[in-house]
């Protein structure tokens, strides 16, 4: 094989593995990303509602208790 | 007067606990979501300082989920924003609302209550103490914490509930606050239940001592009862049980033939009377002062009979033995009988001039005539043949001799009125009408008798009732338009000639 093809080869193998890696950027590892983020996101919104929720009686409850 | 002052009970909630409420829930919600924050904030710490020296997909790993776990601590303060924020409107408009309400409650209460006493007339005052109140101290029924201040406020509309032991007390007396155990504020003794009930009327009855005026009050009282109870239909009644008892044993004492015994108090406790009328809304509340006669003695003493300032009427107690003229006239038989006359030893002059003094510093000077009546009673006119100078008899001859006199009360006005004059007190009746627009002299045996220790036949008083029903009349206490039959009793001949 002369010099040539192997520069042919080794730009298509970059440019190959350059559309492989923004298609894994794009399609696996940013929604990856997102849906991590989101995930534990959503999930301690949902803690934080209840948690409020929670918070919100029983300190109502003490705050009348105190004012019996 | 101070409306508001602090009371042993718990304040409208939208007045005072529903505003701590408020800022406690939302101080504390705040600490509390910090705390659940914190959390969250040292997980993303903790997988920070995993990822410290690995490799960069594992850093890479390690940020998503930090950025993940800020997320959610953060989210914590958002929800707890929304809920305090949700929480504040809703307290702030109810609070509003309620205190709104409250207060609307309060002034229709407040203005109606005020207009309803000041029409009627209806004020507090205490019968001991003689003085003014806005509203009686009132008891709880549990705990004996006392309410200054039970009416319409801040500490409730209706109701007040008692710090100390939770009870709820009727705020109203429509609500049952009359049932309540209640002390002047001032002498701090009870007050009875028709105190604040009915229209005040105030009657001293004044005199020297042994003028009679406790014989006086006890037999027109029961007169009044009789009279106006039996034929026209009012109701008559003491407000305190004590008053009731002393005047049961009173009528009881003069009906075995013994003679009440002289009141101790310089400055008395007034009797109170509750008198309806039929079919009147609003009852009338007599307070009638039976001052001892040594109030009359010394200045100091009338200056201690506060309760002038509410005078509505007058009943001033003659003893015809005390005026000097008359006594030295009839030197002889008074000195026979003084054991059984008991003669004044105060003047009128003294008596009335001590009264007026005492009249005009509580009342006030006034350029014209005061409109308060004086009923001006002649009494013991058993004795020395008085009844036939200025009694029915008397009345009936002037009656029939001058026809502009239209009654046998006006006769007899006239002929008391003269026999005062004629025995040197024109003075004083002439001082007495330029002072008081209303002025009538009546005349009257309040034992109907001279007590006599061996005689315990019941004593039967004569004309007793003209004077008190004429003064409740002019102070619109009975309706003029029902004045008893004028009484036809005449004391018999033979029995003033005994006397003589």
């Amino acid at each position: 094989m002369d010099d040539g093809c192997m520069i042919v080869l080794v730009v298509a193998g970059i440019i190959i593995a350059a559309i492989i890696a923004f298609f894994l950027v794009v399609y696996v590892i940013l929604p990856a990303t997102g849906i991590v983020i989101i995930g534990i996101g959503v999930a301690g919104s949902g803690w934080g509602a209840f948690v409020a929720g929670r918070n919100f009686y029983h300190v109502l409850i003490e705050a009348h208790q105190r004012e019996k | 007067m101070n409306i508001y002052t602090p009371q042993p009970a718990y304040k409208i909630y939208a007045f005072d606990r529903g505003w701590r409420v408020l800022k406690y829930v939302v101080r504390h919600l705040f600490l509390r979501t910090q705390a659940e924050a914190e959390w969250w904030f040292k997980k993303a710490q903790g997988v920070r300082h995993w990822s410290i020296g690995e490799d960069w997909y594992k850093v890479y790993a390690a940020w998503v989920v930090i950025v993940g776990l800020w997320i959610a601590g953060g989210i914590q303060y958002v929800t707890a924003t929304i809920v305090a924020a949700l929480f504040i409107a809703a307290q702030v408009t109810a609070l509003s609302l309620w205190a709104a309400i409250s207060l609307i409650g309060m002034g229709v209460l407040s203005i109606c209550t005020f207009a309803y006493s000041r029409y009627y007339r209806i004020f507090f005052r205490c019968p001991d103490c003689h003085r003014d109140m806005p509203i009686p101290t009132y008891i709880c029924p549990t705990c004996s914490a006392e309410h200054s201040r039970l009416w319409p406020s801040i500490y409730g509309v209706l109701k007040h509930r008692c710090k100390a032991c939770g009870t709820r007390l009727p705020a109203i007396s429509a609500f049952g606050r009359k049932r309540l155990l209640r002390i002047c504020p001032h002498c701090r003794r009870p007050l009875n239940v028709g105190i604040g009930e009915g229209t005040n009327v105030h009657v001293p009855i004044v005199g020297g001592p042994s003028t009679g005026k406790t014989n006086y009050i006890v037999m027109a009282t029961q007169a009044l009862k009789q009279t106006y109870e039996g034929k026209y239909g009012y109701r008559i009644t003491f407000t305190d049980d004590e008053h009731q008892r002393n005047f049961e044993a009173n009528l009881r004492q003069l009906a075995s033939g013994q003679e009440l015994l002289k009141t101790p108090d310089i400055v008395p406790q007034a009797i109170n009377l509750k008198i309806r009328a039929p079919k009147a809304r609003v009852p009338k509340l007599a307070y009638v002062y039976d001052a001892a006669g040594e109030a009359f003695n010394k200045s100091e003493n009338t200056s201690l009979q506060e309760y002038y300032k509410y005078v509505d009427g007058i009943i001033l107690i003659i003893d015809p033995f005390s005026i000097a003229a008359y006594r030295r006239l009839h030197q002889k038989e008074i000195e026979r009988l003084r054991g059984s006359l008991r003669p004044s030893a105060l003047d009128v002059m003294q008596t009335y001039e001590r009264m007026m003094q005492m009249f005009e510093a509580s009342v006030g000077l006034r350029k014209k005539r005061y409109a308060q009546p004086v009923a001006v009673v002649i009494t013991k006119v058993d004795a020395l043949d008085l009844e036939h100078d200025i009694g029915l008899p008397a009345a009936h001859a002037l009656v029939a001799s001058d026809p502009a006199l239209a009654s046998e009360d006006e006769a007899i006005s006239k002929l008391v009125r003269d026999f005062l004059c004629s025995y040197d007190l024109e003075n004083f009746v002439r001082d007495l009408e330029s002072q008081f627009a209303k002025v009538r002299y009546f005349s009257c045996s309040a034992l109907g008798r001279l007590p006599n220790p061996g005689d315990t036949s019941s004593f039967d008083p004569v004309r007793v009732l003209e004077p008190l029903a004429w003064l409740l009349t002019q102070s619109k206490v009975l309706s003029p338009v029902q004045q008893p039959a004028r009484k036809q009793a005449v004391m018999p001949p033979l029995v003033m000639q005994q006397h003589r």
